[in-house]
Protein backbone atom coordinates (compact mmCIF):
# COMPACT_ATOMS: atom_id res chain seq x y z
CA UNK A 1 0.00 0.00 0.00
CA UNK A 2 3.02 2.46 0.77
CA UNK A 3 5.31 1.22 -2.16
CA UNK A 4 4.27 3.72 -4.19
CA UNK A 5 5.20 6.71 -1.81
CA UNK A 6 7.98 8.83 -3.13
CA UNK A 7 9.33 10.63 0.21
CA UNK A 8 9.71 14.22 0.55
CA UNK A 9 13.50 15.51 0.33
CA UNK A 10 14.48 18.40 1.01
CA UNK A 11 18.03 18.08 -1.58
CA UNK A 12 16.29 16.27 -4.06
CA UNK A 13 13.54 19.47 -4.14
CA UNK A 14 16.75 22.03 -4.22
CA UNK A 15 18.11 19.61 -7.62
CA UNK A 16 14.78 19.63 -9.24
CA UNK A 17 14.59 23.02 -9.10
CA UNK A 18 18.03 24.07 -10.15
CA UNK A 19 17.24 21.40 -12.93
CA UNK A 20 14.29 23.82 -13.68
CA UNK A 21 15.99 26.92 -13.52
CA UNK A 22 17.99 25.36 -16.26
CA UNK A 23 15.37 24.07 -18.63
CA UNK A 24 14.87 26.81 -21.15
CA UNK A 25 11.62 25.21 -21.85
CA UNK A 26 10.21 26.48 -18.66
CA UNK A 27 9.85 30.09 -20.05
CA UNK A 28 7.53 31.25 -21.45
CA UNK A 29 8.93 32.67 -25.31
CA UNK A 30 7.81 36.04 -24.20
CA UNK A 31 8.82 36.58 -20.54
CA UNK A 32 12.65 37.02 -18.90
CA UNK A 33 13.63 34.17 -16.81
CA UNK A 34 12.10 35.34 -13.65
CA UNK A 35 14.82 36.22 -10.59
CA UNK A 36 15.64 32.91 -8.68
CA UNK A 37 13.95 33.40 -4.60
CA UNK A 38 17.06 32.03 -2.27
CA UNK A 39 14.76 29.31 -1.13
CA UNK A 40 15.84 27.56 2.11
CA UNK A 41 13.78 24.22 2.01
CA UNK A 42 13.50 22.24 5.11
CA UNK A 43 11.18 19.29 4.89
CA UNK A 44 9.25 17.83 8.09
CA UNK A 45 7.10 14.31 8.38
CA UNK A 46 5.07 16.36 10.72
CA UNK A 47 4.82 19.75 12.19
CA UNK A 48 1.30 21.72 13.76
CA UNK A 49 0.72 23.75 11.12
CA UNK A 50 3.37 25.06 8.12
CA UNK A 51 2.63 28.36 8.07
CA UNK A 52 3.14 28.42 12.10
CA UNK A 53 6.30 26.62 11.71
CA UNK A 54 8.05 28.36 8.97
CA UNK A 55 7.45 31.33 10.73
CA UNK A 56 8.97 30.19 13.94
CA UNK A 57 12.16 29.32 11.61
CA UNK A 58 12.75 32.23 9.50
CA UNK A 59 15.66 34.76 10.36
CA UNK A 60 14.77 38.30 9.69
CA UNK A 61 17.23 38.35 7.46
CA UNK A 62 16.04 35.77 4.92
CA UNK A 63 14.10 36.85 1.79
CA UNK A 64 12.59 33.72 0.95
CA UNK A 65 11.62 30.18 3.19
CA UNK A 66 9.92 27.17 2.25
CA UNK A 67 8.81 24.56 4.75
CA UNK A 68 6.93 20.84 3.29
CA UNK A 69 5.43 18.91 6.00
CA UNK A 70 4.21 15.05 5.11
CA UNK A 71 1.18 15.97 7.87
CA UNK A 72 -0.31 18.59 10.24
CA UNK A 73 -1.80 18.49 13.23
CA UNK A 74 -3.11 21.67 13.15
CA UNK A 75 -3.59 22.63 9.42
CA UNK A 76 -6.28 24.89 8.60
CA UNK A 77 -7.97 26.63 5.29
CA UNK A 78 -9.91 29.79 5.80
CA UNK A 79 -11.22 30.65 9.07
CA UNK A 80 -10.30 27.22 11.15
CA UNK A 81 -11.93 24.92 7.61
CA UNK A 82 -9.64 21.63 8.27
CA UNK A 83 -7.35 20.54 4.88
CA UNK A 84 -7.58 17.17 4.21
CA UNK A 85 -4.29 15.48 3.53
CA UNK A 86 -3.47 12.00 3.90
CA UNK A 87 0.43 11.15 4.50
CA UNK A 88 2.49 11.13 1.50
CA UNK A 89 0.40 11.69 -0.97
CA UNK A 90 0.04 15.52 -1.30
CA UNK A 91 1.85 18.61 -0.90
CA UNK A 92 1.56 20.66 1.90
CA UNK A 93 3.92 23.54 2.12
CA UNK A 94 4.27 27.22 3.04
CA UNK A 95 6.44 29.70 1.70
CA UNK A 96 7.96 32.61 3.15
CA UNK A 97 8.84 35.60 1.34
CA UNK A 98 9.32 39.31 2.39
CA UNK A 99 7.85 41.52 -0.22
CA UNK A 100 7.69 45.37 -0.36
CA UNK A 101 4.11 46.27 -0.64
CA UNK A 102 1.89 48.25 1.21
CA UNK A 103 -0.29 46.22 3.22
CA UNK A 104 -3.48 47.10 1.00
CA UNK A 105 -1.73 45.10 -2.06
CA UNK A 106 -1.17 42.24 -0.67
CA UNK A 107 -4.63 40.52 -2.12
CA UNK A 108 -2.36 40.25 -5.48
CA UNK A 109 -0.07 37.77 -3.47
CA UNK A 110 -2.67 35.35 -2.66
CA UNK A 111 -3.99 35.82 -6.62
CA UNK A 112 -0.45 35.41 -7.87
CA UNK A 113 0.45 32.48 -5.84
CA UNK A 114 -3.06 31.09 -7.68
CA UNK A 115 -2.19 31.91 -10.76
CA UNK A 116 1.49 30.14 -9.72
CA UNK A 117 -0.42 26.50 -8.86
CA UNK A 118 -2.40 26.69 -11.61
CA UNK A 119 0.45 26.51 -13.82
CA UNK A 120 2.09 24.09 -12.41
CA UNK A 121 -0.81 22.01 -12.73
CA UNK A 122 -1.70 23.55 -16.16
CA UNK A 123 1.82 21.96 -17.02
CA UNK A 124 1.62 18.48 -15.14
CA UNK A 125 -1.61 17.29 -17.36
CA UNK A 126 -0.03 19.35 -20.09
CA UNK A 127 -3.01 21.51 -21.25
CA UNK A 128 -4.60 24.69 -20.27
CA UNK A 129 -7.89 23.55 -18.32
CA UNK A 130 -7.17 24.35 -14.91
CA UNK A 131 -9.23 27.49 -13.34
CA UNK A 132 -9.09 29.61 -10.63
CA UNK A 133 -11.81 30.24 -8.26
CA UNK A 134 -11.93 33.44 -6.92
CA UNK A 135 -9.83 34.13 -5.00
CA UNK A 136 -7.26 31.62 -5.58
CA UNK A 137 -9.03 28.30 -5.26
CA UNK A 138 -7.44 26.31 -8.19
CA UNK A 139 -9.90 24.02 -9.93
CA UNK A 140 -9.90 21.17 -12.40
CA UNK A 141 -12.86 20.45 -14.33
CA UNK A 142 -15.15 21.84 -11.56
CA UNK A 143 -13.03 19.84 -9.23
CA UNK A 144 -10.81 21.49 -6.49
CA UNK A 145 -7.11 20.44 -6.67
CA UNK A 146 -5.39 23.24 -4.85
CA UNK A 147 -6.01 25.52 -1.96
CA UNK A 148 -3.73 28.64 -0.80
CA UNK A 149 -4.25 30.73 2.25
CA UNK A 150 -1.48 34.10 3.02
CA UNK A 151 -0.82 35.58 6.09
CA UNK A 152 1.08 38.41 7.37
CA UNK A 153 2.77 38.77 9.83
CA UNK A 154 5.61 41.52 10.64
CA UNK A 155 8.56 40.92 12.72
CA UNK A 156 8.42 41.77 16.48
CA UNK A 157 11.73 44.02 16.22
CA UNK A 158 10.66 46.00 12.81
CA UNK A 159 13.87 44.45 11.84
CA UNK A 160 12.62 42.81 8.66
CA UNK A 161 9.66 43.60 6.20
CA UNK A 162 6.64 42.30 7.03
CA UNK A 163 6.55 38.42 5.79
CA UNK A 164 4.18 36.88 3.39
CA UNK A 165 3.46 33.44 4.64
CA UNK A 166 2.06 31.38 1.65
CA UNK A 167 -0.26 28.38 2.67
CA UNK A 168 -0.54 26.33 -0.16
CA UNK A 169 -2.01 22.26 -0.12
CA UNK A 170 -1.98 20.88 -3.88
CA UNK A 171 -3.66 17.30 -4.41
CA UNK A 172 -0.84 15.26 -6.28
CA UNK A 173 -1.48 11.96 -6.05
CA UNK A 174 -4.14 11.22 -4.00
CA UNK A 175 -7.36 8.65 -4.83
CA UNK A 176 -10.60 8.87 -4.88
CA UNK A 177 -10.55 7.18 -1.37
CA UNK A 178 -8.07 9.72 -0.05
CA UNK A 179 -10.90 12.49 0.40
CA UNK A 180 -13.68 12.57 3.03
CA UNK A 181 -17.02 12.00 1.63
CA UNK A 182 -18.15 15.21 3.22
CA UNK A 183 -16.16 17.57 1.63
CA UNK A 184 -17.75 20.88 0.84
CA UNK A 185 -17.08 20.99 -2.76
CA UNK A 186 -15.27 18.23 -4.74
CA UNK A 187 -11.97 17.79 -4.86
CA UNK A 188 -9.57 15.80 -7.11
CA UNK A 189 -5.66 15.07 -7.58
CA UNK A 190 -2.73 15.61 -10.45
CA UNK A 191 -2.83 11.76 -10.25
CA UNK A 192 -6.62 10.85 -10.71
CA UNK A 193 -6.41 13.86 -13.64
CA UNK A 194 -3.17 11.99 -15.10
CA UNK A 195 -3.49 8.46 -14.39
CA UNK A 196 -0.23 8.20 -13.18
CA UNK A 197 2.08 8.78 -9.82
CA UNK A 198 4.07 11.95 -9.39
CA UNK A 199 7.35 12.38 -8.31
CA UNK A 200 6.49 15.29 -5.12
CA UNK A 201 9.73 16.34 -5.17
CA UNK A 202 9.89 17.16 -8.89
CA UNK A 203 6.08 18.75 -8.37
CA UNK A 204 7.20 20.35 -5.40
CA UNK A 205 10.41 22.36 -7.44
CA UNK A 206 7.81 22.89 -10.27
CA UNK A 207 6.07 25.24 -7.73
CA UNK A 208 8.70 26.79 -6.03
CA UNK A 209 9.61 27.47 -9.95
CA UNK A 210 6.38 29.11 -10.74
CA UNK A 211 6.11 31.18 -7.40
CA UNK A 212 9.49 32.73 -8.56
CA UNK A 213 7.67 33.83 -11.86
CA UNK A 214 4.58 35.01 -10.76
CA UNK A 215 5.80 36.53 -7.32
CA UNK A 216 8.08 38.62 -9.12
CA UNK A 217 5.21 40.34 -11.17
CA UNK A 218 3.43 41.76 -8.59
CA UNK A 219 4.07 45.20 -9.13
CA UNK A 220 2.60 44.47 -12.51
CA UNK A 221 -0.86 43.33 -11.18
CA UNK A 222 -2.96 44.22 -14.21
CA UNK A 223 -0.96 41.79 -16.54
CA UNK A 224 -1.72 39.19 -13.40
CA UNK A 225 -5.04 40.30 -13.59
CA UNK A 226 -5.68 39.26 -17.37
CA UNK A 227 -4.49 36.40 -16.95
CA UNK A 228 -6.51 35.44 -13.44
CA UNK A 229 -10.01 36.75 -16.16
CA UNK A 230 -8.59 34.65 -18.66
CA UNK A 231 -8.82 31.14 -16.47
CA UNK A 232 -10.89 32.12 -13.98
CA UNK A 233 -14.30 29.74 -12.88
CA UNK A 234 -16.43 32.37 -11.84
CA UNK A 235 -16.56 35.01 -14.50
CA UNK A 236 -19.81 35.84 -16.19
CA UNK A 237 -21.24 32.87 -14.14
CA UNK A 238 -24.31 33.66 -11.30
CA UNK A 239 -23.33 32.58 -8.21
CA UNK A 240 -24.15 32.42 -4.37
CA UNK A 241 -21.76 33.88 -1.59
CA UNK A 242 -21.78 34.06 1.85
CA UNK A 243 -20.24 37.65 3.08
CA UNK A 244 -19.92 40.00 5.29
CA UNK A 245 -22.88 41.87 4.36
CA UNK A 246 -24.59 38.56 4.68
CA UNK A 247 -25.75 36.36 1.37
CA UNK A 248 -25.79 37.76 -2.03
CA UNK A 249 -26.71 36.26 -5.18
CA UNK A 250 -25.41 37.62 -8.63
CA UNK A 251 -23.52 36.90 -12.08
CA UNK A 252 -19.67 37.51 -11.81
CA UNK A 253 -18.88 40.23 -14.18
CA UNK A 254 -15.04 40.76 -13.59
CA UNK A 255 -12.41 41.95 -11.01
CA UNK A 256 -11.26 45.57 -9.84
CA UNK A 257 -7.66 47.07 -9.12
CA UNK A 258 -6.78 44.36 -6.20
CA UNK A 259 -8.55 41.40 -7.63
CA UNK A 260 -11.48 42.28 -5.93
CA UNK A 261 -14.54 40.58 -6.97
CA UNK A 262 -17.13 42.51 -9.05
CA UNK A 263 -21.13 41.07 -8.83
CA UNK A 264 -23.56 42.34 -11.01
CA UNK A 265 -26.85 41.53 -8.43
CA UNK A 266 -29.63 41.83 -11.01
CA UNK A 267 -29.22 42.68 -14.77
CA UNK A 268 -28.70 46.54 -14.82
CA UNK A 269 -28.02 47.26 -11.53
CA UNK A 270 -25.50 47.91 -8.88
CA UNK A 271 -22.02 46.57 -8.60
CA UNK A 272 -21.08 45.46 -6.26
CA UNK A 273 -17.34 45.02 -5.02
CA UNK A 274 -16.67 41.36 -2.92
CA UNK A 275 -13.71 41.47 -0.57
CA UNK A 276 -14.12 38.18 1.16
CA UNK A 277 -17.03 35.59 1.00
CA UNK A 278 -17.33 31.92 1.72
CA UNK A 279 -19.00 29.24 0.00
CA UNK A 280 -18.94 30.94 -3.39
CA UNK A 281 -21.59 28.55 -5.31
CA UNK A 282 -21.79 28.04 -8.60
CA UNK A 283 -25.78 28.33 -9.91
CA UNK A 284 -26.33 25.60 -12.89
CA UNK A 285 -28.02 27.50 -15.55
CA UNK B 1 5.30 53.44 3.87
CA UNK B 2 5.19 54.70 0.51
CA UNK B 3 6.85 53.33 -3.23
CA UNK B 4 4.05 53.65 -4.94
CA UNK B 5 2.82 57.53 -5.99
CA UNK B 6 0.14 59.95 -3.98
CA UNK B 7 -2.88 60.07 -7.00
CA UNK B 8 -6.53 61.53 -6.80
CA UNK B 9 -9.13 61.83 -8.80
CA UNK B 10 -12.58 62.67 -8.10
CA UNK B 11 -15.51 62.46 -11.10
CA UNK B 12 -19.47 63.77 -10.27
CA UNK B 13 -21.60 62.81 -13.19
CA UNK B 14 -25.57 62.13 -13.36
CA UNK B 15 -25.43 61.31 -9.57
CA UNK B 16 -22.36 59.43 -9.46
CA UNK B 17 -19.35 60.09 -7.05
CA UNK B 18 -16.26 58.34 -8.09
CA UNK B 19 -13.24 59.33 -5.77
CA UNK B 20 -9.69 57.20 -6.43
CA UNK B 21 -6.71 58.18 -4.24
CA UNK B 22 -3.62 56.30 -4.37
CA UNK B 23 -2.06 54.12 -7.12
CA UNK B 24 -5.49 54.11 -9.05
CA UNK B 25 -4.98 51.63 -11.95
CA UNK B 26 -5.74 54.13 -15.07
CA UNK B 27 -6.41 51.52 -17.40
CA UNK B 28 -9.66 50.14 -15.03
CA UNK B 29 -10.46 53.87 -14.99
CA UNK B 30 -10.57 54.16 -18.67
CA UNK B 31 -12.80 51.11 -18.69
CA UNK B 32 -15.66 52.54 -16.28
CA UNK B 33 -15.54 55.84 -18.31
CA UNK B 34 -15.65 54.11 -21.64
CA UNK B 35 -18.70 51.52 -20.04
CA UNK B 36 -20.18 54.54 -19.02
CA UNK B 37 -23.40 55.53 -20.45
CA UNK B 38 -23.85 59.41 -21.20
CA UNK B 39 -27.04 59.78 -19.23
CA UNK B 40 -28.89 58.63 -16.48
CA UNK B 41 -29.64 56.02 -15.54
CA UNK B 42 -26.25 55.05 -14.59
CA UNK B 43 -24.63 51.64 -13.63
CA UNK B 44 -23.16 52.77 -10.37
CA UNK B 45 -20.04 51.12 -8.91
CA UNK B 46 -19.43 50.42 -5.76
CA UNK B 47 -17.09 50.40 -3.18
CA UNK B 48 -18.20 49.30 0.57
CA UNK B 49 -17.94 53.56 1.42
CA UNK B 50 -16.82 55.78 -1.36
CA UNK B 51 -16.35 58.57 0.05
CA UNK B 52 -14.23 57.36 3.41
CA UNK B 53 -11.71 59.86 4.19
CA UNK B 54 -8.42 58.35 3.39
CA UNK B 55 -6.51 58.71 6.15
CA UNK B 56 -2.68 60.00 6.37
CA UNK B 57 -1.09 56.65 7.89
CA UNK B 58 -1.91 53.48 6.19
CA UNK B 59 -2.99 51.93 9.62
CA UNK B 60 -1.76 51.44 13.35
CA UNK B 61 -2.43 53.80 15.88
CA UNK B 62 -3.35 57.47 15.68
CA UNK B 63 -4.90 60.39 16.82
CA UNK B 64 -8.22 59.94 17.26
CA UNK B 65 -10.42 61.76 14.14
CA UNK B 66 -13.32 61.63 16.39
CA UNK B 67 -15.21 59.42 18.42
CA UNK B 68 -12.80 59.43 21.15
CA UNK B 69 -12.34 61.58 24.19
CA UNK B 70 -9.35 63.14 25.97
CA UNK B 71 -5.80 61.62 24.73
CA UNK B 72 -7.27 58.35 23.43
CA UNK B 73 -5.89 57.35 20.15
CA UNK B 74 -7.38 54.84 17.44
CA UNK B 75 -5.62 51.44 16.29
CA UNK B 76 -6.85 51.62 12.66
CA UNK B 77 -7.03 49.17 9.44
CA UNK B 78 -4.57 49.50 7.00
CA UNK B 79 -6.83 47.40 4.51
CA UNK B 80 -10.09 47.13 3.06
CA UNK B 81 -11.53 43.60 4.61
CA UNK B 82 -13.39 41.50 7.52
CA UNK B 83 -12.18 42.09 11.06
CA UNK B 84 -12.02 39.10 13.07
CA UNK B 85 -11.40 39.05 16.70
CA UNK B 86 -9.78 35.97 17.34
CA UNK B 87 -6.97 33.77 15.22
CA UNK B 88 -10.30 31.15 14.20
CA UNK B 89 -13.40 30.87 15.43
CA UNK B 90 -13.31 28.69 18.54
CA UNK B 91 -10.21 30.59 19.87
CA UNK B 92 -10.32 33.19 22.34
CA UNK B 93 -10.00 37.14 20.94
CA UNK B 94 -6.90 38.52 20.61
CA UNK B 95 -7.30 41.03 22.90
CA UNK B 96 -10.73 42.72 24.53
CA UNK B 97 -11.36 45.36 26.60
CA UNK B 98 -9.14 46.50 29.90
CA UNK B 99 -6.46 44.35 28.18
CA UNK B 100 -3.17 46.67 28.00
CA UNK B 101 -1.04 46.53 24.72
CA UNK B 102 2.18 47.45 23.37
CA UNK B 103 3.26 47.71 20.01
CA UNK B 104 4.08 44.49 19.27
CA UNK B 105 0.74 43.20 20.34
CA UNK B 106 -1.73 41.70 18.07
CA UNK B 107 -4.85 43.17 18.37
CA UNK B 108 -6.77 41.14 15.13
CA UNK B 109 -6.98 40.29 12.02
CA UNK B 110 -8.42 41.98 8.81
CA UNK B 111 -9.04 39.74 6.08
CA UNK B 112 -9.09 40.05 2.04
CA UNK B 113 -8.91 37.74 -0.60
CA UNK B 114 -7.78 35.07 1.79
CA UNK B 115 -4.57 36.94 2.94
CA UNK B 116 -5.14 37.65 6.66
CA UNK B 117 -3.46 40.57 7.99
CA UNK B 118 -2.50 40.46 11.30
CA UNK B 119 -2.90 44.10 12.59
CA UNK B 120 -0.54 45.32 15.77
CA UNK B 121 -1.16 47.79 18.26
CA UNK B 122 1.57 50.20 17.16
CA UNK B 123 0.84 52.42 20.69
CA UNK B 124 1.38 51.31 24.45
CA UNK B 125 -1.87 51.35 26.70
CA UNK B 126 -5.45 49.74 27.95
CA UNK B 127 -7.92 48.74 25.14
CA UNK B 128 -11.30 51.20 25.97
CA UNK B 129 -13.45 49.97 23.01
CA UNK B 130 -13.83 48.14 20.43
CA UNK B 131 -15.40 50.30 17.70
CA UNK B 132 -16.12 46.94 14.91
CA UNK B 133 -17.87 44.13 15.28
CA UNK B 134 -16.33 40.44 14.78
CA UNK B 135 -16.90 39.51 11.02
CA UNK B 136 -17.56 42.48 9.95
CA UNK B 137 -16.07 44.78 6.71
CA UNK B 138 -14.05 47.36 7.57
CA UNK B 139 -12.57 50.15 5.30
CA UNK B 140 -9.46 51.44 4.42
CA UNK B 141 -7.94 53.79 7.70
CA UNK B 142 -11.51 52.66 9.88
CA UNK B 143 -10.81 52.69 13.59
CA UNK B 144 -11.12 49.95 15.24
CA UNK B 145 -9.74 49.81 18.33
CA UNK B 146 -9.80 53.05 21.33
CA UNK B 147 -6.32 52.89 23.30
CA UNK B 148 -6.03 55.20 26.58
CA UNK B 149 -2.07 55.78 26.40
CA UNK B 150 -0.03 54.94 29.21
Amino acid sequence: MMEDISWLSARDIQRHLTRRREEIHSYRAEEAPPAPLPWKVDVLEVTDSTNDEVWRRATPAETARVLFAERQTAGRGRRGDAWHSPVGENLLLSALIRPELEPRYWPRISQAAGLAVRQVVDDALEQTGSQLKWPNDVYFDGRKIAGILVERRESPDGMANAAAIIGIGLNVNAQKESFPQDLAFPATSLRLESGRNWDRNEVAARLLFSLERYLGRLDRFSELREEILGCSYLLNREVTAETPRGSLRGRVTGLAENGELLLETAPGAETIMLYSADRIRVIEE
Amino acid sequence: MNKNELSYFHLERDGITLELKKNFDTDTLKEFLAAMPQSAPAPAMYAPQPQAAAPAAGGGASAPASGASGNEVEITSPMVGTFYRSPSPDEPPFTDVGATVTDDTTVCVVEAMKVFNEIKAETRGTIVKVLVENGSPVQYGEPLFLVKPD
